[in-house]
Parts: C-alpha cells; structure tokens; sequence
C-alpha cells in the first residue's frame, strides 16, 4: 500500500491488528464449515484473502523494517497448504491465470521504464556487469556444485563429465535474476538515484541473456551428461525463433498500445486486463516469451511515443493488486517440506551465489569506473529470484527427464530462499543509500537522470 | 478456438457494434447498452451456435463475479443522486415502486404460471420470486442518459433519478432470502453449501456484508487517496464472494451490502464513487454477452405467456403509479402516462438478477427468469428514454425543441454532455 511510507500511528496499528485477526478468523471458520473448495470458489476466495492478508502482514512486518514483498511472501506461505491449509492446493494452482496476468502487467511496467537514456547512461556499466557477473558467477557457482555434489541426492552416481554439467546448468540459472522482485520493491519504496537506475537497467535486460545462455548450457552440456548425444545446434534454432517472435511481436503491440492510447484513451485497465490474458495465451500458443513480449511493448510505448507516461499511471494503479496476488501466490506456492529437507544444501549454494554475485559485482564496478555507491550497494539488486528462474527450471526438467525432477526440486528450495533474501537486502541498500522515497517511478528514471557527463577539454600543452 | 479468445473477440465485436450503433442511434432516444445483451444472443448456443454451451458454462465465475461487482458498485452508490443524498420521498418512492412492482409480477405468476408451465410448488414460488425481483427494477443508466443529454431539471427528474438509485434495495434483499431460503440447489462452482437455517444465512448475508465494508474501509483509512486502495476493495470483495459462495448465501447483497457500509465507514467517499463508476462498463459489458448468450431462445414458447403477463403487470403498476410521483413532484397529471412508460427501463441489475438466477436455479426456472429480464430490458431500453423525454418536456423541464436544434433545459441553458 502506498500509504506505507509514512508513519501509521499506533491506533492505526491496532486497527490493522483487529482486522488481521478478523480476516484470519473469518478464512479459518468458513475453511471449517464448508471445506470443500473444488472449483472457482476456491479461486476467488483465494484470491480475496491472500490479497488482504498480503497487505495486512506487510504492514506488521514493515515495523522491522522488512520490504512488502516479504510480508506477501509470508502471508502466502502462512495461508498456503504447507501451514494453514487456507488457500489448498488446487486453488494455489488455480490462481495460475491470475499469476499470468500479474507477471505481464509487471513486464509491462519494467519495459516502461527502461527509457533509452537511461541505458545510454549505464550502458557501459551494464556490459561490464553482464560480462562479469555471468563468467565468474558461472564458473564459481558451477565449481561449488560440483564440489558438494556428493550431498546432493540426484546427482548420485554420475560421472565427474556429467557432474560438470548439471553444474553448469546449475550455474546458468542462478545467474537469472527477477524483474518482479525489482519492480515491487521499486513500486514501495519509489527510489531514485544511481543503484536503483543501475538496477532496473541491469535486471530488466539480464532476461534476453540468461535465455541464450541458457540454450547454450543446455547444448554443450547434454554431450556431457548423455555422451551418446551429440552437440545439435537446433536449440539455437529454437531460441531465435522465440526471441526474434517475441521482439516482433512484442513491437506489434507496443504501438498498438500506442496507438489506442493516442485515438482513445479510455478504458485502458480493461484493456491491459484483456491483453494480459488473450496475448498471454497467444504467445503460449506461438511459443514465443510473454514476459520479453510485454516488456518489448513497454519499451517500444514509453521510447518511441508520447503515451508512455498514461501507460505507466494506469499500470501504477495496478500495482496494489499486482504485486500482493503474484507474491502471496508464490509464498503459497513455496514447497516447506521440500526446504525443510534440502536446506543445508539450499543455505550452502545460496551463500556462493551471493558471495560470487557481490566479488563479481565488485569486480565490474571497479573495471566501469562506477559509482562509488553502485561500488558499493549495487549487487543486492542481484539477489532476488522468483518465477523467472522457476520457468527456466522446467526448461531444464524437460530436457533432462533423467535428473530433471531432482533438479527442479533443489532449484525450488534455492529459489525460496533467495526471494526471501533478496528483497530485504534491496530495501535495505536502497534505504542506507538515501534513495528510498526519492521520486515516483516515472520521475525516477526519466525526468531525474542527469545529463551525460561533459568530457572536460584538454589543456593545450 | 480458446474460451479467452473467444469471449475478447466477442466483446471487441460488441464494442465496435456499439460505437457504430451508439453514435448513430442517439439522435433517435436510445440509450445504449442493449446491443451487447442482443449480440450475446445472437451469437449464442441457440441462435448461430458461435459459442458453444460448454464455453459460456466456463465462463459461469466470471459471469457470477462480475454480477457481484456490479451489485458493489450499486451498493457503493445507494442513497446517492449525483453527489448528494436522496431525500426521503425519493427513498420511500423508489422502494415503494420496486416492492409493489416485484410483488405484484410475483403473484400473478405465482398464480398463472401452472398454466404456462408445468413446475412443482417449490419451483412454481421460485419462478415467481425470481420474475418478482427481475420486475422491481428501474435503469438509473436511462434516467441519467435522459437528464444528461437534453438538459432535464427541475422536480421531477430529481424524483426519478432518486426512485431510479433508491429501488435496487428490495431485488436484492429479495435475492439474498431466495438464496436462503432454497438450499442444495447446485452451484455455478459447484460447492455443495453447508446446511445453514435460512434466518443464519440471512443474517450472515448482511453480517458478512457490513463486516468488510468496515475493514475495507478500516484499510483505506490509512491511504492518502482512495485509488491507492485498490488492493483493500478487491480483496474484501472478493473475499465476501466467496465466502458467500461458499456458504450458499447471495454474493450480489453481499457486495451490495459491502458497498453500502465502505460509503458509510470511509471518508473517501465521493471519490470512491467515482472509482467504481469508471469499472463499470468494463464489467457490464462482458456479463451482457454472457447474459445474452444463456437466453434460451430455441425453447421461447414455454416462456412467451409468462414474459408477456409479467411485462403487463409492470406496465400496469406504473401506470397506477405514475400519477402519484407526478404529483408529489407537483408536475401536470397529464404526463402520467409518458412517465410510467417512462420508468419501464431496466439495466444492469436486471440483467445480473437473471443471469444469476439462471445459474443458481438451473432449468426452466433460471431460464424463464433470464428470457424475462432480457425482454424487459430490450423492451425499456427502446421505450423508456423517450417515454421519459416526453414526460420531462410535458413537466417543463426540457424545453421542447424540433429535431436538430440544440436541446436546452427549462431555463434555457444548453444540455450538457451525455453522460458516458
């Protein structure tokens, strides 16, 4: 809620108090009296309550100081099957078409904010960073799945060749970052200065990269799990396939988008809300990335028309909803038992991730000649995953039934704990940086970047 | 071909029909909305078969929450005309008209109906309560539409508007004791609801209702703006849907009850008003065509007595009527009889009663009461505004002008806009 940043006096709290236990109480009665729950009512009712409970433990967490995605995480995971047992199983897999839409309409929004000077401005930093942070984030986080590979219960019995390249994998998808995570903290705390432009910019690409490289992992690392394959170029094939689709059509939209904005206006919530779900399900159909598709369109809406800030306040008014739904979701989608039993292993390869992400941000900064603040703060933007990295696993899973599941599993516990941890690690840099409550999202990255750097004239000899 | 797909394709149709239709129609008294319901039946399993059963039975949730939105937005508004409140005749007036146009609808099929169609005692009361409760309504839309485009002021537009927003009180208390009352009937979700006494399920109802207005309310308190407090309306909304859902009760006087306690808790009152207004049509639109698809139109006949004899009691009792609410208005008897053809429109809470009814009470019950709801509001939407400019011109207070020349109110001031 926006009225998060100021200070709630203590009646408010109580008030909120009360109504955190009515709602829980109301879930827990009818969830008593009318258990039963196949069908939409679930759904709706899921849905309803989540949201609710969403807001409600954020604003109890936000007395620590913990981010509003934290409090949405929680309230799912509290409300979700593994504990409560409010929202089941079928409604949490349910909610999927909602998750869909919330997950385009966050797209949406990250490639509205992508201007193209700000990636003028960090274009430097962001090829350094990328560079870095995928070469020494691979080859460390590879190299510790490897070495405590004997803990990890499906890579039993394989080979040092195979185990270099489910390490491999390993590595590629704990370089994917979330730019959900990014945009909610972003639509909290409204930032503005050079770690949050840096993050943005950084986040919102690091999807294109991660998919190639991604392909490429999964071509040279077949050969070596399966020998008898040998290395096939079709994935590539594949992969230019749906990014090319994905751009093209994502430009499509984007100027229709444009268009509808400039020759009507009105009812664009509705029409956001119809694009969501029909485009959605049409890239599906194609095979094409709704998320890179969105993003596209909102790029392609903010940068090469004058529509762009309309787009970005109806979006805006989205993001109560947005943001609680997706997040609630995901905590109630978190599989407790699956972290209870593989935490040591999940905890000890969360820590080289973050470890490899902060010496290799580190690294980049110093070779950009960045800021001394991105120097510094930049990396914990880097350490939230979330549905991103879930849809890449499943990639993984289905190219490798073999040890897919297992893999799948381990990435889920990973992915738990980095999106409890990221967030909190953003909120706190962006709140020890002084950049927290600096702007709105638009003023942020448009109307606050500063102008280029002026190259001071040498001195005549 | 994907439901999804499908139901866009429909309502990009439907909007264009509309802009086409709307724009072209306007100068003739129409207002519009009744397109989107027609196409829906056109288009529908029993007409060109463009939808097929099983698709629109898919959309039964989406069908079932939009109806409870409309309800909260009717709720949201309840007691107000413009931005002030309605005085206490308008109230008295507008449930008065509902109640006696309802009961009277209600018992002459109660009374008829076993000639039309073959229905045992308990289905014979439904029918009838569900044809009571598709009677009581009169279209704010058409008032609105009428004030808005020719400039109507003066008593006896105030009067209508207020009867217009003040009569959705009794269709749907009515609609939460028929819920009630009438238990293991299936679901559209298909939840078996528990077994609740019909006086706990009432109580509950309005319990539920009053209860997350306050939280919503509660919630908002601490929002600047109320637009920021997107998160708190849907949530409490749909949480009272389904719970209600669940429960058996009538989501429709949940939210309506919902809306009504957040405009009397909150202090963003006014813009929370217009807030809701501006979902609307976004909600209206899609549960018209679904409204319209479920009309049976390839089994009319069984339905034709009793469509016709409702229509004709509601005509009646409005004419009875008439008189008396020009009269309080201290308008011309004379314009009695525009007047009450004037207050024939139906629109949104209509349509949703009967799309309600047709997927809670599956059958020739829910069917007759949607095919009765639809002829009433196709039937109001090509009679009632033009009945009502009569009406308003014989009261004074639109002047009479000839076609083409700019309208002007009774003082002489140009109209303003249509209302959107």
């Amino acid at each position: 809620m926006s009225g998060a940043n100021k200070k709630k006096t203590a009646s408010q709290r109580v008030a909120q108090a009360l109504v955190m236990a009515v709602v829980f109480g109301l879930m827990l009665g009818v969830t008593k009296l009318a258990p039963a729950s196949k069908g939409a009512s679930g759904v709706i009712l899921g849905v309803g309550f989540l949201l609710l409970a969403g807001m409600l433990v954020s604003e109890v967490l936000e007395l620590v100081g913990l981010p509003h995605l934290t409090g949405y995480l929680f309230a799912g995971a509290i409300a979700g099957p593994q504990l409560l047992n409010l929202v089941d199983h079928d409604s949490v897999q349910r909610l999927e078409p909602v998750n869909t839409l919330a997950l385009s309409l966050i797209a949406l929004a990250g490639g509205t904010e992508l201007r193209i000077d700000l990636l003028k401005r960090v274009l430097r930093s962001l090829v350094w960073a990328t560079a870095v942070q995928c070469v020494l984030g691979i080859a460390v986080i590879g190299t510790a799945f490897v070495a405590i590979s004997r803990f990890i219960p499906f890579t039993a019995g394989m080979n040092l060749s195979a185990l270099a390249g489910v390490g491999l994998l390993w590595a590629v998808l704990a370089v994917c970052r979330s730019p959900s995570a990014t945009l909610g903290i972003f639509s909290q705390v409204r930032p503005d200065g050079p770690v949050s432009r840096f993050s943005l910019a950084f986040v919102m690409t690091s999807d294109v990269v991660v998919a190639m490289l991604l392909t490429a992992a999964i071509a040279v690392a077949r050969p070596l799990i399966e020998p008898a394959a040998g290395f096939s170029l079709k994935d590539f094939s594949d992969l230019g396939h749906e990014i090319v689709g994905s751009i093209s059509l994502g430009t499509t939209l984007g100027l229709a988008v444009a268009a509808y904005l400039w020759l009507i206006g009105g009812q664009l919530l509705a029409v956001l809300v119809a694009l969501g779900f029909g485009l959605t399900e049409a890239l599906h159909y194609l095979r094409f990335d709704p998320l890179l598709a969105f993003m596209v369109a909102g790029f392609v809406v903010a940068n090469f028309s004058e529509q762009g800030e309309k787009l970005l306040a109806a979006i805006e008014e989205t993001g109560s909803v947005v943001y609680v739904v997706f997040f609630a979701t995901a905590g109630a989608h978190i599989d407790l038992g699956l972290v209870r039993r593989l935490w040591p292993v999940a905890l000890f390869l969360v820590g080289v991730r973050i470890t490899a992400i902060f010496v290799a941000h580190r690294f980049a900064a110093r070779l950009s000649g960045e800021d001394p603040v991105v120097r510094r703060w930049g990396w914990s933007s880097l350490v939230s995953q979330a549905g991103l990295t879930l849809g890449l696993s499943v990639v993984v899973e289905r190219a490798f039934p073999s040890f897919g599941s297992g893999f799948r599993s381990l990435v889920v516990a990973n992915v738990a704990l980095n999106e409890t941890i990221g967030p909190i690690l953003f909120k706190f840099a962006l709140d020890r940086t002084g950049e927290s409550g600096k702007g709105t999202l638009e003023k942020t990255f448009h109307e606050s970047i500063p102008p280029p750097p002026v190259a001071p004239k040498r001195e005549p000899a | 071909m994907s439901a999804v797909a499908l139901l866009l394709g429909l309502l990009v149709i439907a909007h264009l029909g509309s802009q086409l239709v709307g724009a072209r129609a306007a100068g003739y008294g129409l207002a519009s909305g009744a397109e989107y319901l027609v196409l829906g039946v056109v288009f529908g399993p029993y007409v060109l078969g463009v939808v097929e059963r099983s698709t629109i039975a898919s959309f039964a949730p989406v069908a079932a929450v939009g109806t409870a939105w409309l309800t909260l937005i009717i709720g949201v508004g309840y007691g107000f005309w413009g931005n002030r409140r309605v005085r206490f005749r308008g109230l008295v007036a507008g449930i008065a008209l509902s109640a006696v146009s309802g009961g009277a609808s209600a018992a002459a099929v109660y009374f008829l109906a076993p000639y039309a169609l073959p229905l045992g005692e308990a289905d014979r009361r439904l029918l009838a309560a569900g044809v009571g409760l598709v009677s009581c309504e009169m279209a704010q839309h058409a008032v609105q539409w009428v004030v808005g485009r020719h400039g109507a002021e003066g008593p006896l537009a105030e009067l209508v508007g207020e009867i217009a927003d003040c009569d959705d009180l009794v269709p749907l208390l009515g609609l939460m004791v028929s819920f009630s009352a009438v238990r293991g009937a299936i679901l559209p979700i298909g939840v078996l609801p528990v077994s609740l006494q019909w006086w706990t399920s009432v109580l509950g109802t309005l319990v539920l209702g009053v209860a997350l207005g306050a939280i919503a309310a509660t919630l908002l308190r601490t929002e600047p703006r109320a637009s920021d407090g997107w998160g708190a309306l849907l949530g409490a909304s749909l949480l009272g849907i389904g719970v209600a859902w669940r429960l058996g009760m009538s989501p429709q006087t949940v939210t309506f009850v919902l809306g009504m306690s957040l405009a009397a808790f909150s202090r963003h009152g006014v813009e929370l008003r217009g807030m809701f207004a501006r979902t609307e049509r976004p909600v209206l639109l899609p549960t018209l065509v679904l409204a319209g698809a479920q009309v049976k139109v390839d089994h009319i006949a069984p339905f034709v007595s009793i469509t016709a004899l409702a229509l004709a009691v509601r005509i009646v009792v409005r004419l009875a009527m008439a008189p008396v609410f020009a009269g309080l208005a201290r308008a011309p008897k004379d314009i009695a009889a525009p007047l009450a053809l004037g207050l024939l429109p139906t629109g949104a809470l209509t349509i949703a009663i009967g799309l309600v009814y047709a997927m809670r009470f599956p059958g020739p019950v829910g069917d007759t009461v949607l095919a009765v709801a639809t002829v009433f509001t196709i039937f109001g939407e090509i009679v009632g505004p033009a009945s009502l400019r009569r009406a308003f011109v014989g009261a004074g207070e639109i002047a009479a002008v000839p076609p083409g020349v700019v309208a002007t109110n009774a003082r002489g001031a140009r109209a303003p806009e249509p209302m959107p």
